[in-house]
């Protein structure tokens, strides 16, 4: 829930900054966006049964993760025009460009919930509430701080924090993979 | 049919609803303006946010209850959560309609149909984890199913609709799951009203850190 709120937080910035016109074409890429991560997600979930379980290695698992990953980046790149040409009306078309910038989210989306899913395998959930939250106050003060923001900056941004949520479970992840060897 | 065999299916089952409903969103953008699909997507978006506090940790209660085949404390889970979560809803259209130019029949009306529908998914999770796979697959399949009916006689009889409208459509959807899954669960389980209901809220969940962190963050 901490994600949802994270990912949607730059929604109330750019309706009280740009307009809801905006908001419209923002929300017709970050829907096709979710579509692919709910793709994601249900991958890593069902196939971190079987890393538990001691049926698939790490590194085979991200394998696997990761020449999926790559063929739905490379596929959605290029076939999101007729996409977009079958799904939206004309006026959305300026949504194609922003789905490929949010693209980039998908990598780290993909290793951040294999992060929360590890964490809560451990027992250790507070992590995810701990770098959950730190992500969404300090993207909230960023928001704050700048002001004259177009549609792609706010994507970036989006791209950006989701790089700093891969960081701070790295740095969490780092301390009890030393403990353990 | 084997239980286990079912247990198999209600994944997929849940995939299947996931993508009606996502499928549900490109005929909403066809029926409303531009504009309007912008309101519709910020009015989702402060919803969903507060939809963290109508849970409030319940959920996943009364799943583990189930399980444990508890029913007296699963029905006082039940009317707490009832009522905690009505008071919330009441509190966040207070809140909503004295600070912001929302109007309720947008953000009220589709806090209401969030309420509803979180309501379905407690029921569903009591029912899976009691064992009534028939009865969570109605749960899982009603309001997608209903929604993406109701929204494709609308976009073939009337092609366009205001946002207000909408939002009532919405409601009804839900309205009309929620009244056939209760009178579906009358079938399975009851649950009884005990005086001491509230004990169920002492429950550690509710009041779990996470929840009252998020409380602090959102004021």
């Amino acid at each position: 829930m901490f994600l949802v709120a994270i990912q949607r937080i730059e929604i109330f910035f750019i309706k009280e900054r740009i307009n809801f016109e905006t908001v419209a074409i923002y929300f017709s890429a970050f829907n096709l966006i979710l579509v692919i991560q709910l793709f994601l997600r249900s991958s890593i979930t069902s196939r971190y049964k079987l890393f538990v379980d001691k049926k698939i290695g790490r590194r085979q698992l991200f394998l696997e993760l990761g020449i999926a990953l790559l063929v739905i980046l490379v596929i959605s790149y290029y076939t999101i025009p007729w996409v977009f040409s079958i799904v939206y009306t004309n006026d959305y078309f300026a949504g194609i460009t922003i789905f490929r910038i949010l693209l980039l989210i998908l990598p780290f989306y993909l290793i951040n919930t294999f992060f929360i899913n590890h964490f809560n395998v451990i027992n250790m959930p507070q992590i995810n509430t701990i770098i959950l939250s730190i992500t969404f106050t300090v993207k909230l003060i960023v928001l704050l701080l700048l002001n004259s923001l177009t549609m792609t900056n706010y994507a970036w941004l989006s791209i950006g924090f989701e790089v700093f949520i891969t960081l701070g479970f790295s740095i969490a992840f780092m301390p009890l993979k030393f403990k353990k060897s | 049919m084997p239980n286990l065999y079912k247990s198999y299916i209600i994944p997929f089952i849940e995939i299947g609803a996931k993508i009606l409903s996502i499928f549900t969103i490109f005929i909403i953008i066809r029926l409303l303006t531009q504009e309007d699909f912008g309101q519709f997507n910020y009015i989702n978006s402060i919803v969903l946010v507060f939809s963290i506090f109508l849970d409030l940790g319940t959920n996943s209660k009364a799943y583990t209850l189930s399980l444990q085949n508890k029913l007296t404390d699963l029905s006082r889970l039940f009317y707490t959560r009832i009522i905690l979560s009505a008071t919330i809803l009441i509190l966040f259209n207070l809140i909503i309609l004295l600070l912001t130019n929302l109007s309720f029949a947008t953000i009220g009306v589709y806090s209401i149909v969030i309420w509803l529908t979180s309501l379905i998914a407690f029921l569903k999770l009591i029912s899976r984890g009691r064992g009534f796979y028939r009865l969570d697959a109605l749960a899982i399949t009603i309001e997608p199913f209903f929604k993406t009916l109701f929204l494709i006689i609308v976009f073939y009889q009337i092609n366009n609709i205001s946002i207000d409208k909408l939002y009532l459509l919405l409601l009804s959807v839900s309205s009309l799951s929620i009244i056939i899954i209760l009178l579906k669960v009358k079938n399975y389980f009851s649950f009884s009203f005990s005086s001491n209901f509230l004990n169920g809220m002492k429950s550690k969940k509710l009041f779990s850190p996470l929840n009252i962190l998020f409380c602090i963050m959102c004021f």
